[in-house]
């Protein structure tokens, strides 16, 4: 199999009693995305990726990183994976440097204090190294959780809603730092989160899953495309100005001087004709939340931030 | 890998507070005996050797170290156990409860490593734990008491001559490490399917009670059964103290304990290697 698809999931199935967790979900993510991994809270995504690290035992399916099956005597494949499940649990009773350390020797080797450093400083713990986990506020653990998954260099780097518990500084500060990875460093990051505008303005790629199963999968772009958009327009006031429906937009509300429409961006420049030939003054044009309506209209779900 | 995989354990075991308890309590006790013991230990050996008083002399100091090392054996393997499970009980349940397999297990290494590896700090930690308690007993008491001939009163009173007491002793110290290690291995098996420790601290010292009351109940139908009970061979380093040794006896203890360390700890790197880690 190509070296290129860093990861491969093929029809893989979970059950917990009768409740299929996990329902022939496969998808494929290659060299170099930033891949999001999306579904409403149930859908599967934290189980996933659970098997993907074999915490937990699949009932059915394969998996592959970088080209090679994943099984019992391929362990060291994972020296090639770096990742952060669910919430940063550490040893408490540890100081973060030690947590570090503990964690990087899992990988056979022993790090320089120097390299330990330099990543608890890259997460911004610096001045924070002796300082016990336990406390730590969730945002710090996170900290602490991202340079455990580091540390190593991964060429692959699986996070679970890796900006949860961080402040909005901190969460800018994150997405800079995935985003420098994959764009400047190569690396691959698959990314579960809830927060679909993190996804949408750094995956490249993507996959919906709900209820176990794959909806969709591909280029963030792509499936975007067809997507509709809320498009908000500021005008002057309309006054006897009515705009109807058409085939190609949805009129939502029309107030004193702000009309919300639903339509596909490439509408857009229709829109502005309709408007100016009725001369309506456009002051600002605001188009949001394509991948939420993309994402509700998949999963008929409303449970996204 | 796996030699750094123990040093690592052995580096997490000795970070926690409540693995120094255990050497913080006999620290305390064993000289707190001993002192009993300057104080009131003639009495005690007077009172055990009444009824022979009646028909031998007994000339020059019955008490020395290596009697009182005994003694205090006796009275500690009882409380032992409970120091050894915080410790035991603790080893994988402690890993759940924080939360950390999901940082541990999604390494290089694989689970058999790891489990294995936990299993032989936590020994590594028990070993530590009796010779803590022997070099204490024996040094404290060699130093308060002195040497010379062993006095031991069982069933009758045996004297060992003083060059032949500390062999038997490096070989009590070798199977109350076995005793313990039952011990341990139980409450690491029982540590394995649950993700807070307390259950298996509790668990393991509920089966050692109930095997004990059991041990008393002298009843034929039972004598096979108690046969097998562990907490019926952990005190048969007592039989290396006889003048003549029983070496079936000791021997037989021997393999029933080893056979429980060998079933509970297969079974509990299977049963690890297989579950599911949902904490």
């Amino acid at each position: 199999m190509d070296e290129n698809i860093v990861l491969k999931i093929e029809d893989l199935h979970k059950s917990f009693g009768s409740f299929k967790a996990v329902d022939g979900l496969s998808i494929q993510v290659n060299r170099g995305e930033i891949y999001g991994f999306l579904g409403p809270n149930g859908a599967g995504k934290s189980t996933t990726i659970r098997i993907i690290l074999s915490l937990l035992k699949s009932d059915a399916g394969k998996i592959y990183f970088f080209g090679k099956r994943l099984n019992e005597s391929s362990r060291s494949l994972f020296s090639r994976v770096g990742c952060l499940v669910e919430k940063p649990d550490f040893y408490l009773y540890l100081t973060a440097f030690r947590n570090l350390e503990y964690f990087s020797e899992l990988y056979g080797h022993k790090f320089t204090k120097s390299q330990l450093y330099e990543y608890l400083e890259i997460v911004g713990l610096k001045g924070r190294e002796k300082d016990k986990v336990k406390t730590f506020s969730l945002g710090m653990k996170q900290r602490l959780g991202l340079a455990q998954a580091l540390i190593h260099d991964p060429e692959l780097i699986i996070l679970d809603e890796p900006t949860n518990g961080l402040d909005p500084q901190g969460m800018r500060e994150v997405r800079n730092l995935l985003t420098d990875l994959a764009v400047n460093k190569g690396k691959t990051i698959f990314l579960s989160s809830h927060i679909l505008k993190e996804v949408e303005s750094m995956a490249t790629s993507m996959a919906i899953v709900n209820k176990g199963k794959t909806l969709v999968e591909g280029k963030v772009h792509e499936l975007l495309q067809d997507a509709e958009t809320h498009i908000y327009i500021e005008t002057n006031e309309l006054n006897n100005f009515t705009l109807n429906n058409s085939n190609d937009f949805e009129v939502l509300n029309v107030e004193k001087n702000k009309i919300e429409l639903k339509a596909n961006k490439n509408t857009i420049p229709k829109i502005i004709d309709i408007l100016r030939s009725n001369n309506v003054d456009i002051y600002s044009i605001n188009s949001v939340n394509s991948l939420e309506e993309y994402f509700i209209k998949l999963t008929g779900e409303n449970n996204v931030s | 890998m796996f030699l750094r995989l123990i040093k690592l354990e052995l580096f997490k075991i000795f970070s926690k507070w409540r693995t120094y308890i255990g050497f913080i309590a006999i620290g305390i006790l064993v000289p707190i005996i001993h002192l009993a013991m300057l104080a009131e230990g003639e009495t005690l050996v007077e009172v055990s050797t009444r009824v022979l008083r009646n028909s031998f002399d007994f000339n020059g100091e019955l008490i020395n170290g290596y009697m009182v090392t005994r003694i205090i054996m006796q009275f500690l393997f009882i409380n032992i156990p409970l120091l050894i499970t915080l410790v035991g009980g603790d080893m994988l349940a402690g890993e759940a409860t924080s939360g950390t397999y999901r940082l541990v297990l999604v390494r290089p290494i694989s689970r058999y490593e790891l489990v294995i590896a936990k299993f032989i700090a936590g020994s590594i930690y028990v070993a530590l734990l009796v010779i803590w308690l022997y070099v204490l007993a024996l040094g404290l008491g060699v130093l308060l008491f002195g040497t010379g001939d062993m006095i031991v009163v069982r069933y009758a009173i045996n004297i060992i001559p003083e060059n032949d007491v500390l062999w038997r002793y490096g070989i009590a110290i070798g199977y109350a490490f076995l005793s313990m290690w039952v011990v341990y291995t139980i409450s690491f098996f029982f540590s394995s399917f649950v993700e807070n420790s307390i259950g298996p601290i509790i668990t393991t010292m509920a089966i050692i009670i109930v095997l004990n009351i059991l041990n008393l109940v002298d009843v034929g139908i039972f004598a096979d059964v108690q046969e097998l009970f562990f907490t019926t061979h952990m005190n048969a380093w007592i039989l290396l103290f006889e003048k003549e040794i029983d070496y079936s006896g000791f021997y037989r203890s021997l393999f029933i304990l080893l056979g429980h360390v060998a079933i509970l700890a297969t079974s509990t790197f299977v049963y690890f290697n297989k579950k599911d880690i949902n904490s």
